[in-house]
């Protein structure tokens, strides 16, 4: 299983999910359903006009057995796994494989396979494709359940094919299914997941050293523990290789994962000292300072410094963006001897280690913020055609705005795996690197970027699109911090 | 001659003992031996009965939401401690909304009996690991691989038992990509039974989330 397609195990920094069991599950259930199409369609019918017990047949050892079941069984398992891993494993095989996913969710629509699930584990995808739709937005990803045009994100921005999936399941999920469609809901086999928590003590102990208690994607003991395995296999394992010199880096830096602590700040500063140092190497982090394209002192191939972001980042202010300074602190404290932040909560902390860079998205934050620095972009500010635009297919994070300047998606680690995947890394947040001013125009995006607008240079529509949006934010909608 | 499962512990435990003992100076018997153990546990494991949260959960949709949380997490406090394994709090047969996992009360003393045995079987493979080169341990585990899917595969209620192949993957990942990538094929295979397909991608997705030496998942620190 360890990946024969897989050429370049760091071409996705440190996610080898290309030898991922589950994603060749997904591809036999959608093949199984192609190829039964017609015979499952019958049964249904059937099922729907004569009873469930058409459900069942005999098999080869006279045992009755309920048909499809191995189907059932297999949609179960994945919907399992993408469950304890929430968030994270959908986004990455969207961010693989979007078509193959989405013709897994028709199935769903389709062959009802989750009405022998698990009720937990219904209940629980349900709550996974709810927040489906803000990941694909996040992603860039197209499809097709998706309309492109809507870009709110939750529930406003699915279509009714997308909607009824979700609702198919979520009732499936509080009340028997046969009220809506007549078919059965009970399933008929067991549930057992066979490595369940033991409750044998004796066997307990022997086993809880490479047991993955609780999965956590805020980084808990236990996910750490999880990638220092990871990372500790990986660089002992020879079949793991790098092919350039680049590669070879990358790898490096992917070694020197921040070790597990208790101590939330030492964390902290380790995660901030290691993005520094791994972000540069993966292409991420490091923002092109050129001044923007048609504006004084732009010339095509001039010096670049590039600077790392997040590192030189202003004071921050303890709550409300609104009320913003040029320096950053609120507006009843002086000056930054005495201000003083507020200790943050424990959430606050864990969002915290998310984002790198300055704390704001307002128009005015954006323009506080010093040339050459970032600011955050909360989720949904792009329109997935501007994130597209952003990219430009280059594989690479980062990505030039043409009269906007440079925009690098930093500042998320969790962006690491998008590379090379021309896809926008960021799910919760953006970083956003202001361009330079030369004091011949504004410099926000929101008003058009550099001095374009003064110079009438026509727009894109994913621009003009970006700027409206960018205008509709209201002053203080960034909520995690 | 094997004692029967209603045997004391101390007799499981002591036969046990001396059977793996003679693994020592008869090598050649081990895979029957470690076979003749793992079907043993195997009887008695599928004796035990389990409260599982999906019936609390099933029963009681009022729980749903503690049910949700203990599914896909792993709580400590399950249960109340009798010897070495959670029970119940319920009392036999009754439902526990608070716990999500434990045995029933009336199956407390095969679990103790279990877990001894499987106790001795757990500090025999450490010992072959600790002590022994690579292609001893790789023998081993190609034994326990080819056990598993002969004896406890094919049994849908085997609840401890599978453990020991767990416990050979933390110690190597190699051997963890060699479960999984076996789990996968039996899947694929259309030749093969659906039961034992459809336990191996129990199995398998089940091996993915709780393993830490699982390599599949990458997911993201953040």
């Amino acid at each position: 299983m360890f990946s024969m397609r897989c050429g370049v195990y760091f071409d996705h920094a440190i996610c080898l999910v290309d030898r991922d069991g589950v994603l060749e599950l997904i591809r036999w259930t959608v093949t199984y359903c192609n190829n039964n199409e017609k015979d499952m369609i019958v049964d249904i019918e059937r099922e729907l006009k004569e009873g469930s017990d058409k459900l069942f047949q005999v098999d080869r050892g006279g045992v009755p057995c309920l048909k499809h079941e191995t189907l059932y069984t297999t949609v179960q398992a994945i919907c399992y796994t993408l469950c304890f891993y929430r968030d994270d494993l959908l986004e990455h095989f969207l961010s693989i494989d979007a078509d193959l996913v989405d013709k897994m969710f028709n199935l769903i629509i389709t062959f009802h396979p989750l009405r022998f699930a698990h009720p937990i584990i219904r209940s629980e995808f349900s709550d996974l494709l709810v927040r489906m739709a803000g990941i694909i937005t996040a992603l860039g990803v197209r499809v097709p359940m998706l309309d492109d045009d809507l870009i709110a994100l939750g529930r406003d921005s699915v279509t009714p094919d997308h909607m009824e999936l979700i609702e198919h399941i979520e009732v499936l999920g509080n009340k028997p299914m046969e009220s809506i469609t007549g078919l059965v809901t009970d399933a008929p086999f067991d549930y057992m997941f066979p490595f369940d928590p033991c409750l044998l003590r004796g066997v307990g102990a022997f086993v809880e050293d490479g047991y993955l208690t609780r999965y956590d994607r805020y980084g808990n003991d236990d996910t750490l523990r999880k990638f220092s395995n990871i990372n500790s296999s990986v660089a002992t394992s020879s079949r793991i290789h790098a092919n350039s010199e680049d590669d070879k880096s990358s790898a490096t830096s992917l070694m020197q994962w921040p070790s597990v602590t208790h101590d939330e700040d030492k964390s902290s500063e380790a995660v901030s000292s290691y993005e520094s140092s791994l972000l540069p190497s993966l292409g991420l982090g490091v923002q092109d300072t050129r001044p923007l394209s048609g504006t004084k002192g732009s010339i095509a191939g001039e010096d670049v410094q590039p600077t790392i972001t997040g590192l030189t980042m202003p004071p921050r202010h303890p709550m409300s963006t609104n009320t913003l300074r040029n320096d950053g602190l609120p507006p009843e404290v002086e000056s930054a001897e005495e201000w003083t932040p507020a200790p943050l909560s424990r959430q606050r902390r864990r969002n915290r280690r998310k984002v790198v860079g300055s704390p704001d998205s307002s128009s005015d934050a954006f323009n506080a913020v010093p040339s050459g620095n970032s600011f955050i972009a909360p989720q949904g500010f792009f329109r997935q055609g501007l994130a597209d635009e952003l990219h430009t297919g280059t594989g690479n994070p980062s990505g030039i705005v043409p009269s906007m300047g440079n925009v690098v998606f930093s500042g998320l680690n969790r962006g690491l795996y998008a590379r090379g995947n021309g896809t926008v890394p960021s799910f919760d947040h953006f970083a956003v690197s202001v361009p330079p001013r030369d004091g011949l125009g504004s410099a926000t995006p929101f008003a058009g970027g550099g001095g374009d607008v003064h110079k009438g240079t026509k727009h894109s529509p994913a621009l003009n699109d970006f700027q409206k949006r960018a205008r509709e934010y209201s002053v203080g909608s960034v909520g995690s911090w | 001659m094997f004692p029967y499962k209603l045997q004391p512990l101390e007799v499981q435990v002591l036969y046990v003992q001396e059977l793996l003992f003679m693994c020592h100076y008869l090598p050649h018997f081990q895979q029957r031996i470690l076979d003749l153990v793992i079907t043993k546990c195997l009887e008695i494991d599928v004796d035990i009965q389990v409260e599982d949260s999906v019936l609390a959960a099933v029963a009681a949709p009022v729980g749903r939401q503690r049910s949700h949380e203990s599914m896909f997490a792993f709580d400590d406090d399950t249960g109340v401690e009798s010897g070495g394994v959670a029970l119940c709090s319920s009392g036999c047969g009754g439902l526990s909304e608070e716990s999500s996992r434990c045995i029933i009360p009336g199956a407390v003393e095969q679990a103790n009996k279990l877990d001894g045995m499987l106790s001795v079987l757990f500090r025999f493979v450490a010992a072959q690991f600790d002590h022994s080169d690579g292609s001893v341990r790789e023998r081993v585990f190609l034994q326990l691989l080819g056990i598993f899917e002969r004896r406890i595969l094919i049994i849908q209620r085997s609840k401890f038992v599978q453990f020991i192949l767990f416990f050979m993957c933390a110690k190597n990942q190699a051997y963890a990509e060699s479960f999984c990538r076996r789990l996968l094929e039996i899947f694929l295979q259309v030749k093969n039974a659906a039961d034992q397909r459809r336990g191996s991608v129990m199995y398998l997705s089940s091996f993915y989330c709780r393993s830490l030496s699982c390599p599949t998942v990458l997911i993201r620190y953040g």
